[in-house]
């Protein structure tokens, strides 16, 4: 059987504060397959969130492994790990996180110019830019290629994040509440694409959530409490 | 009050803020240390000039000015305190068994003369002229090496065995190996007119023995003249002619009128001199008049330097629009909010008006109060720098100065104040203008 | 590596904010200050010692004994390969007295003895023929006549060809033409046969500094007696001073533009100086006496070259000198003027302490841009992060900024340099006429024109250090940047 394309075992994180460690993560162990749609299902300061920057590379686990495709991958130099970021998982935020100051287009583009040299600079700016132009019209927003972030709806801006989350075609998806700034309509028009795509591409998908009924459009539901898992149950 | 809360609060909470304070600070440093190290010096050699020049001089007089005439003239000036005759001659030295050197590279040799047998002859009543300038102070100072002084200073120029004496720098002195009683040949010439009428230069050997040196504190002054008796110069040079006189030296009583005095005075010498033909020549001119060109040259490297600083500030002025601006920038919601509170737009300015004020007055008082301290221990800074870096900050030598000079002039400061109080208004506001003009709803909105 | 993403963010970020161009305009504005303040000081600096130049012989030996003959040495240094041409070279001093009614003033008890403008003079022996192949001899008559017509606003002198004259022997004791010198002898009441025919000329000339010429105005064969005292040859016992008169002739004004040489010294025949100092060239035992000799290199000498050859010089003729005589010197043009120079460069070094910190606060400036940058963009810091940015390729976003600030910077200021320098005569003028406002006041300078130079590795080095500067105070921020947490740097607000 082929390895978990992400998997964690043993995770702690204990942030400190002052004199104090508090823990935030207590030992979880993880992980997800080729294809499979995961929540992570808990109330606030379950450490869900940080469970996924842990996942994603983004923040250091105190104890425990981190493994790709069943690689141990935590302890890989920084640059490594900057370029497994890039090209293993994407990221997608309850608050966008798009850079203000570049169009829809640009944001999407800057993900392929992550990890390439300046040295063909232009080559590569004009493939990151026919890719991005490609994918943001799968997301729907062809004619939206030229607004910056603060002319777009929520929604528009979602699309666009997670457009820029799939440019470097990842095999993981890291979703840090995706819908929860949204309004219901256009909530469900994200995940509707979000899943879509997953289909289509066959990704792992890991979904940090406090709503239940989006919890259950997934595969799997992983329950969280203070820093340990729960459960972990198939959706029927 | 809210308003010079939040001025603070932003402040204190943005370290980046000190460093348009510090470049305002740096600038009114330079400004007060350059400028200070400059009225200084000018301050300074004033006063060595000043020490070595009589209040007033009357000098060109024409050749048949007579000093009798002069004097009783002269008397009925109010503000005169005393005056002495001068005949002012040339001549070279030269030592008996001595040959003396070729003279120095024009290039090469000290700037302010002294070392080259030529000199000044200055004929000079002695008692007059301690009385009319500071010669007395000039053979007893200090400085002056005992072995080196004048034996009696009430006769300083009093000859010795019938040789009349003759007073020399102490540069020179101590340059030249020369003792007092040693004896020396001026050499120079005078045009004398033969029975028949015409003119011809004739050659004149004086000799003379030394009485000692003199010090005043202008090294330029004491290179280049020497003191003998006015009975020498009259009996070698003009035929025994105990009336003549080239120039006049006169104290004042109350400096403050100098000006005024020196013009009368030099209405006086026209009047006492002019035989009918407008050709009266003669002029009375303050010792600052008399060492104009000197004293202008310092006084335009300052200015010079004062423009060059400006640039400073500018530069400075860009730092803190820089700062300014971004804390605007950065701080749109807040803008928002306090409009949103009600907040009226002059109040919203006001409050990054005070933030670049505070700035600037905090730039202000720094500046000055550790370009003062600079400025007063500058020679402190030189020798350290000196020490550390072999770097020499000021030729004092150059200058005949002990320590490098400094005067702080209040009013410089107060300018140099002002000038960074403008500054600190216009580059505040720009931005706080820009922050009033903000509509709320964009500023709440923030990107 | 550098990845693709950094320059094309940095570029981004800049274009969105209207306050990196007040980060260009202050480096331009300090690069644009450091160019022409330090081009008006190089001109005037360098206007002063290329005058200087002109007044020196490329090398000189001097510090010679008394006694030195020009003979003796002659040999010795023209066999080194730097020396091109020798001149002999005497000085002494004596006072210079006008027959006619002088206008020379009394002297005045507070002139400095350096700017003597009377009756002193230093005398300077040359032979002329020699001199000319040496210095510039030949063209500081022309100065002369133009520096009075610059300074009067007409012509005050007419050419001056005392040094065109083509006998050798005339040429050397500058004699001025027979016919000049019969009028200036009628005219003066001296000895003079009846008519000029037959008549030759027997005063040697003496040039005079320009200088000179407000208190003493001559014309050309004009008698001028000069004074001086002489010292007989040192047998075994003391020398004996003597005074010395001999006649001249007035032949011509002269400008170095070395104000120190100008206002001190009296060009006159070797030939006549020596015979003031007991050396008359009809006696039988007498030398060829200098006090220096006047060097011209080979043009295009390295310094090391010519460093080399003054040490070879100096020993050669070190070689033929009595043993017991101190050690000469052989000087270049600049060791001649040493004291003159380093009072100029003194005031230089002043001027660039100031500069450098204009530069220093000019780096604030692009530090302050830079800094606010980071802090506004922490939570891209952490997005990049997060979309794969490596540390290094985020602070180099920070730091590519910093370049573009700096290159741009230098490049509106050293193009602004160029053009102001350019003008900054025009510009100047126009203000004083038409707002009375004197950028760089003419009296500062006591020339006709702003003297300007920009030299190009100045505007290299000061545009490359701006580049550099900005780069090396963007370093910081981009560090802070590189060595953000992004899980912190996401959640700043």
């Amino acid at each position: 059987m082929t390895p978990p394309v992400l998997a964690a075992s043993g995770i702690t994180k204990n942030y400190r504060l002052g004199k104090q460690s508090i823990p935030v993560l207590r030992g979880v162990d993880l992980a997800v397959q080729q294809g499979e749609i995961l929540a992570l299902l808990g109330a606030s300061g379950a450490g869900k969130s940080t469970l996924l920057h842990v996942l994603g590379l983004l923040d250091q686990p105190t104890t425990g492994e981190i493994l790709f495709d069943g690689e141990p991958v935590q302890n890989l130099p920084v640059r490594e790990r900057a370029r497994l970021r890039h090209s293993h998982t994407g990221f997608v935020f309850q608050f966008y996180h798009l850079i203000p100051e570049l169009t829809a287009l640009q944001n999407v583009m800057l993900a392929g110019m992550m990890t390439k040299s300046v040295l063909q600079y232009w080559a590569i700016r004009k493939q990151a830019r026919r890719e991005a132009t490609e994918i943001l019209e799968q997301v729907g927003l062809a004619d939206r290629l030229k607004h910056r972030p603060s002319e777009l709806s929520g929604g528009e801006r979602q699309r666009v994040a997670i457009a820029r989350a799939l440019l470097a075609r990842p095999r993981v998806i890291l979703a840090d509440e995706p819908t929860g700034n949204l309004d219901s309509t256009t909530a469900d028009g994200v995940v509707d694409l979000m899943f879509r795509i997953q289909k289509e591409r066959n990704l792992a998908f890991v979904l940090v959530t406090h709503d239940e009924d989006l919890a259950q459009r997934a595969d799997r539901i992983v329950r969280m409490k203070d820093g340990v898992v729960l459960s972990s149950a198939a959706v029927r | 009050m809210y308003r010079l809360f939040l001025a603070i609060r932003y402040l204190l909470t943005r370290p980046i803020n000190l460093l348009g304070m510090f470049g305002i600070a740096l600038s009114v440093w330079a400004l007060v240390v350059v400028v200070s190290l400059f009225s200084g010096f000018i301050a300074t050699v004033e006063e060595h000039v000043h020490s070595a020049s009589a209040d007033v001089s009357v000098s060109n007089l024409p050749a048949w000015a007579k000093w009798s005439k002069l004097r009783a003239a002269l008397a009925d000036e109010p503000n005169l305190s005393a005056m002495a005759p001068r005949l002012v001659h040339y001549g070279l030295i030269h030592h008996p068994g001595k040959r003396p050197a070729p003279p120095p590279l024009p290039g090469r040799t000290a700037l302010h003369g002294g070392d080259q047998p030529f000199l000044f002859v200055l004929g000079i009543h002695a008692a007059e002229e301690a009385a009319a300038t500071g010669f007395g102070g000039w053979i007893t100072d200090p400085d002056i090496a005992p072995e080196l002084r004048v034996k009696d200073p009430q006769n300083a120029l009093a000859p010795q065995h019938g040789v009349p004496s003759v007073l020399l720098g102490v540069e020179r002195m101590r340059a030249e190996g020369l003792r007092p009683g040693d004896t020396l040949v001026l050499t120079t010439g005078v045009l004398r007119t033969a029975p028949d009428g015409t003119k011809s230069p004739q050659q004149v050997q004086i000799p003379l023995v030394i009485a000692g040196a003199y010090k005043t504190k202008h090294g330029g002054f004491d290179g280049n003249n020497l003191f003998v008796d006015i009975g020498t110069l009259q009996q070698e040079l003009l035929e025994g002619d105990t009336d003549a006189v080239h120039e006049i030296a006169i104290a004042v009583r109350d400096e403050s009128q100098l000006d005024e005095t020196a013009d009368r005075i030099a209405r006086i010498v026209h009047r006492a001199v002019d035989r009918g033909d407008q050709m009266a020549r003669g002029t009375a001119q303050t010792w600052r008049e008399k060492n104009l060109a000197f004293l202008q040259s310092v006084e335009h490297q300052r200015a010079l330097l004062k423009i060059v600083l400006i640039v400073i500030m500018v530069t400075a002025a860009f730092l803190m629009l820089a700062t300014l601006s971004m804390m605007v920038t950065e701080k749109t919601s807040d803008i928002g909010i306090l409009t949103a509170m009600g907040g009226t737009p002059l109040g919203v300015t006001s409050v990054f008006l005070a933030c670049g004020l505070t700035i600037t007055a905090i730039g202000v008082l720094l500046g000055i109060g550790v370009g003062s301290l600079t400025a007063i221990y500058l020679e402190e800074v030189r020798q350290a720098l000196l020490w550390a870096f072999g770097i020499d900050l000021f030729p004092l030598q150059v200058y005949n100065l002990d320590r490098v000079p400094c005067h702080i002039d209040p009013l410089w400061l107060v300018q140099v104040a002002g000038m960074a109080f403008g500054t600190g208004f216009v580059v505040s506001v720009l931005p706080a203008l820009r922050a009033a003009l903000y509509d709320p709803l964009i500023s709440l909105r923030g990107t | 590596m550098i990845p693709a993403f950094s320059p094309f963010l940095a570029v981004r970020y800049l274009l969105t904010r209207p306050i990196v161009a007040l980060g260009i305009v202050g480096v331009a504005f300090s690069v644009w200050a450091m160019l022409v303040v330090d081009a008006v000081f190089t001109g005037f600096v360098g206007d002063i010692r290329d005058d200087v130049q002109r007044s020196t012989a490329g090398l000189l030996v001097t510090d010679l004994p008394h006694e030195t003959s020009y003979e003796q040495l002659q040999a010795a240094i023209e066999a080194d390969p730097v020396v091109l041409h020798t001149a002999p070279r005497l000085r002494h001093y004596g006072m210079l007295q006008a027959l006619r009614e002088s206008r020379i003033p009394i002297a005045s008890s507070e002139v400095d003895f350096n700017h003597m403008e009377g009756g002193f003079a230093l005398l300077l022996g040359i032979d002329p023929a020699r001199e000319m192949q040496v210095t510039g001899l030949a063209t500081w008559l022309p100065r002369a006549e133009k520096v009075l017509e610059q300074k009067y606003g007409r012509p005050i002198l007419n050419p001056q060809t005392i040094l065109q004259e083509p006998d050798p022997e005339r040429l050397s004791l500058m004699k001025v033409p027979d016919a000049t010198e019969w009028t200036q002898r009628e005219r003066n009441g001296l000895p003079h046969p009846p008519t000029p025919e037959n008549f030759r000329s027997e005063w040697p000339g003496i040039l005079l500094s320009y200088r000179r010429l407000p208190i003493l105005p001559m014309r050309v064969g004009e008698p001028l007696d000069l004074l001086s005292a002489g010292f007989q040859p040192a047998g075994q016992g003391e020398p004996t001073v003597r005074t010395t008169k001999v006649a001249l002739a007035f032949a011509g004004y002269f400008a170095t533009g070395h104000r120190l040489f100008d206002e001190t010294t009296a060009i006159l025949p070797i030939e006549t100086l020596r015979a003031q100092l007991g050396q008359h060239i009809s006696d039988p035992g007498s030398i060829d006496i200098v006090t220096d000799i006047a060097i011209r290199p080979h043009d295009g000498l390295s310094k090391d070259e010519l460093r080399a050859g003054q040490l070879r010089i100096q020993a050669a003729v070190q070689k033929l000198l009595p043993p017991t005589s101190k050690p000469c010197s052989v000087l270049d043009w600049e060791q001649q003027n040493e004291v003159f120079l380093n009072a100029v460069a003194h005031e230089h070094s002043m001027m660039q302490f100031v500069l450098f910190v204009v530069m220093l606060v000019a780096a604030f400036v692009i530090y302050a841009t830079l800094h606010m940058m980071v802090v506004q963009k922490w939570k891209d810091i952490g997005i990049l992060a997060a979309i794969g940015g490596s540390p290094r390729g985020i602070g180099l976003v920070f730091l590519a900024g910093g370049l573009v600030i700096g290159t741009l910077g230098a490049i509106f200021g050293t193009g602004f340099g160029l053009l102001s320098v350019h003008y900054l005569n025009d510009v100047n003028d126009y203000l004083a006429r038409e707002f009375q406002v004197e950028l760089f006041p003419k009296s500062l300078f006591d020339l006709p024109r702003i003297p300007c130079r920009l030299e190009t590795s100045w505007a290299i080095e000061v545009a490359l250090g701006a580049i550099f500067l900005a780069l090396l105070v963007a370093f910081v921020p981009a560090r802070k940047a590189s060595r953000m947490n992004p899980v912190k740097a996401l959640s700043y607000e």
